[in-house]
């Protein structure tokens, strides 16, 4: 069977359906089928009020759209004492063409806006029905004797009212239902066909003069939220040049580059003693020789740049004080990064003759993960988070292990790029194995674990590249060349990097009071 | 052998890094494909590693190999929770479940003609997702009691015992007040809702002072940011200016170029 064209949207519906799928419309017989939609000529230009067939123009005045026959604003008047023009050309199409249903106005909604001409019908053919508001559409006729009989449907579910069946048989046949509701209602949605047919006001259809982009911006502005605060809402600014932000980029890499080819030449700042750093100093400096160090190493590659430098000098004076670590980590990276730092620690701890070996005092107890369920097993005992050493063997077989088995740690070292893997261990083992805790961390991190450095949770902290410069410096050991100049680009690099971010602060701010005023 | 595997190793991971950087580096002058291929690359890198290293570092040593070891007999590690039934099996049960059933969430939904198991997983499926969030839940927030809500409040409740606290600690004290109650006055209420007379004119500076303060973290925050990222990007000047130049691939390619 053929498709029917819904005489609402145009779009086909497969034969049997009673609505639209596409817009809720119902679907009477007088739709076309799509199949015979598509043997219909296309209306040529001067005859679009005739149908093929030479039949009442009232028959497929449903199926037609044309907005070449609406009035503009204001002309309607003019259209109502003459006769209509002949539309302008238009090109064919394949699809049927649609018409609006011309349209009564309600004038007692819009006659009243204020410099607003009196509506009136939109062609003259309606002007000859004008003493017959439903001349036109006559389904929205108000029902006389046949709504006693009828059985009451729910009000919400105007669709299934009796009314708009064919109750009326006997009578001619009524053209296919349109669009019962037009303007602001009936432009993007299916007419509320309940609220047409109870007031016979109301259905008349609406007019307003307004274009359908107009009348879009009317339905949006009715649906957008009402502004609750009575400050005014901000100026845009274009901002043009804020937004160009590489140029930033390119000049920190400029003045970065620079200042470390020309480091010696630079400022030569000496690092912040921030709080904490000397403390962590001294409870290193104070431990027993083969004290049990715990570490949690919650840093990666990602961020091994500035935290090699806070985390090397402390590993180093643990290594001289002959601590004995086991180190757990939960981020997949980090087992790697703390097996090359501690071998590089190791490594030039040995070039110097500090110490001989390195491999007894390391116990690796690899990836942790779980994230904060799995640390209070670690603050039960390490050896119950960590059981078995990397290659299977039971924590009793293997040396450092063991003597995690039977001794609680003296020290909790948590070398962490972010402030949060810091915090979590403070609410997750130390109230549980109530070992001290000392923070190695970025910078970025320092300002967030300030208040727990202040309430005394932890015996230390070290952060930042000036908190590394500080230890190594309270170290008071001869540095080697390649440190020597690592410290010397880093103290040149940040001075110059600090003036650089000074110089786009105010840059910035300039260019916003420029573009403000502008706009 | 031994040395010279890892040299060669230290090099190729030293040039790789090197591109890998050039890549990245790239997005100064574009966001093009190669940056995006650089990240992709970190992204899938990241997770294969990650996979590899679960299976290698925790499910093969403290899950498959005490259950092998347990039924040949042999000497293994004590089970956490006394026995191996709750303490291997039923981990390692709960997490084939969870395995299957978001196999079956990443299917379509079961129609009424589906076999009853789809059903039955999906619903005994939730059951090991509901054990983790519920412990992840309540280890958390037990956690915030004891070593964040406790300790801070019995800090700051040190200042109202005036034998114990000395001035400068009755300063910091006085002024952690009245930031943090500046802080949630501002965050809290609204302008026009506070009275301008009476007791309530308090109200305004106070919300002035929590609104600077904000302000001034932020700043705080935001200066030890750029330090953290200043020392990373000095690090990779370091790394291009310094270690790359010291690899044999680099010295190999400057002899090249100087012997032409």
């Amino acid at each position: 069977m053929s498709e029917i064209l819904c005489s609402h949207c145009g779009q086909p519906n497969s034969p049997d359906a009673s609505f639209c799928a596409h817009c809720g419309t119902a679907l009477e017989s007088t739709n076309i089928p799509a199949d015979d939609a598509q043997n219909i000529e296309p209306v040529e230009p001067g005859h679009e009020n005739e149908t093929p067939e030479g039949e009442p123009e009232q028959l497929e005045q449903p199926l037609r759209f044309d907005q070449s026959t609406e009035p503009e604003p204001g002309e309607s008047s003019k259209k109502q004492e003459s006769e209509p023009e002949p539309p302008a050309p238009r090109p064919t199409h394949e699809r049927p063409r649609l018409r609006r249903p011309r349209l009564e106005p309600r004038s007692d909604l819009f006659q009243s806006m204020p410099g607003r001409e009196p509506l009136r019908p939109t062609s003259g053919e309606h002007a000859e029905d004008e003493t017959d508001p439903f001349a036109d559409q006559p389904w929205l006729r108000p029902q006389k004797a046949e709504p006693a009989e009828a059985p009451q449907s729910p009000p919400d579910q105007p669709w299934l009212r009796p009314e708009l069946e064919d109750v009326d048989a006997e009578k001619p046949p009524r053209p296919a239902p349109q669009r019962r509701i037009t303007g602001l209602q009936g432009l993007l949605e299916p007419a509320d066909v309940a609220w047409a047919l109870s007031d016979t006001q109301a259905s008349a259809t609406i007019d307003p003069g307004l274009s359908d982009d107009q009348l879009r911006r009317l339905r949006t502005g009715f649906h957008a939220d009402i502004p609750l605060t009575d400050d005014p809402p901000p100026q845009s600014w274009r901002g043009a040049a804020l937004r160009r932000h590489v140029w930033i980029y390119w000049l920190l890499l400029v003045v970065m580059g620079g200042g470390l080819l020309f480091g010696s030449a630079g400022p030569e700042n000496a690092p912040h003693e921030w709080p904490g750093v000397a403390e962590s100093f001294e409870f290193v400096n104070q431990l027993p020789e083969g004290t049990l160090v715990l570490i949690n190493w919650a840093y990666d590659p990602a961020t091994s740049g500035e935290m090699d430098i806070v985390a090397r000098p402390v590993l180093e004076h643990l290594l001289e004080r002959r601590a004995r670590f086991l180190v757990v980590s939960q981020l997949p990276g980090g087992p790697a990064t703390a097996r090359r730092l501690i071998d590089r620690a190791s490594a030039q701890l040995q070039r110097i003759g500090r110490i001989q070996e390195v491999t007894p005092f390391v116990a690796e107890g690899g990836y942790l993960p779980g994230g904060a369920a799995t640390l209070p097993l670690l603050g039960q005992a390490p050896t119950v988070g960590v059981p078995v050493d990397l290659q299977g063997k039971p924590a009793e077989t293997v040396s450092i292990l063991s003597a995690f088995q039977t001794t609680r740690p003296g020290l909790s070292l948590v070398v962490a790029a972010r402030s949060e893997d810091v915090q979590r261990w403070l609410e997750q083992v130390q109230p549980l194995d109530r070992a001290p805790v000392i923070a190695l961390v970025s910078a970025g991190a320092d300002p967030g674990l300030r208040p727990y450095w202040d309430s005394g949770q932890l015996a230390g902290m070290v952060s930042g590249f000036d908190g590394g410069i500080t230890y190594r410096r309270l170290l008071n050991r001869p540095l080697l060349p390649p440190e020597q100049r690592q410290l010397s680009w880093q103290l040149a690099g940040q001075g110059f990097g600090l003036i650089v971010l000074v110089i786009v602060i105010v840059l910035g701010n300039l260019a916003a009071l420029t573009e403000r005023d502008r706009g | 052998m031994n040395t010279l595997t890892s040299a060669a190793g230290n090099d190729a991971g030293l040039l790789v890094g090197f591109v890998l950087s050039l890549l990245i580096f790239s997005y100064l002058i574009k966001d093009t494909v190669l940056a995006r291929l650089a990240q992709y690359v970190l992204v899938g890198a990241s997770l294969g590693y990650a996979g590899v290293l679960a299976i290698k570092n925790v499910l093969w040593p403290r899950l498959v190999t005490p259950l092998l070891l347990a039924r040949a007999g042999e000497p293994t590690m004590p089970p956490l929770l006394g026995s191996p039934l709750l303490s291997w099996w039923l981990p390692l049960l709960l997490g084939a479940l969870l395995w299957l059933s978001a196999l079956e969430f990443m299917r379509r939904p079961p129609g009424p003609g589906s076999s009853i198991w789809r059903r039955w997983l999906r619903l005994v499926g939730t059951l090991p997702l509901g054990l983790l969030l519920g412990t992840g839940v309540g280890v958390g927030i037990a956690g915030a009691i004891q070593g964040t809500l406790g300790p801070q409040f019995l800090r700051a409740a040190q200042i109202g015992i005036p034998a114990v606290a000395d001035t400068g600690l009755l300063t910091m004290g006085i002024l952690t007040l009245v930031i943090t109650g500046g802080t949630l006055l501002y965050l809290h209420t609204d302008r026009s809702a506070i009275p301008k007379r009476g007791p309530g004119w308090l109200i305004g500076p106070w919300r002035w002072i929590g609104q600077r303060a904000l302000w001034l973290a932020a700043g705080v925050i935001f200066a030890r940011l750029v330090a953290a990222r200043l020392s990373l990007l000095i690090a990779r000047i370091d790394y291009f200016t310094f270690s790359l130049p010291n690899t044999s691939f680099w010295q190999w390619l400057l002899s090249v170029i100087h012997s032409r």
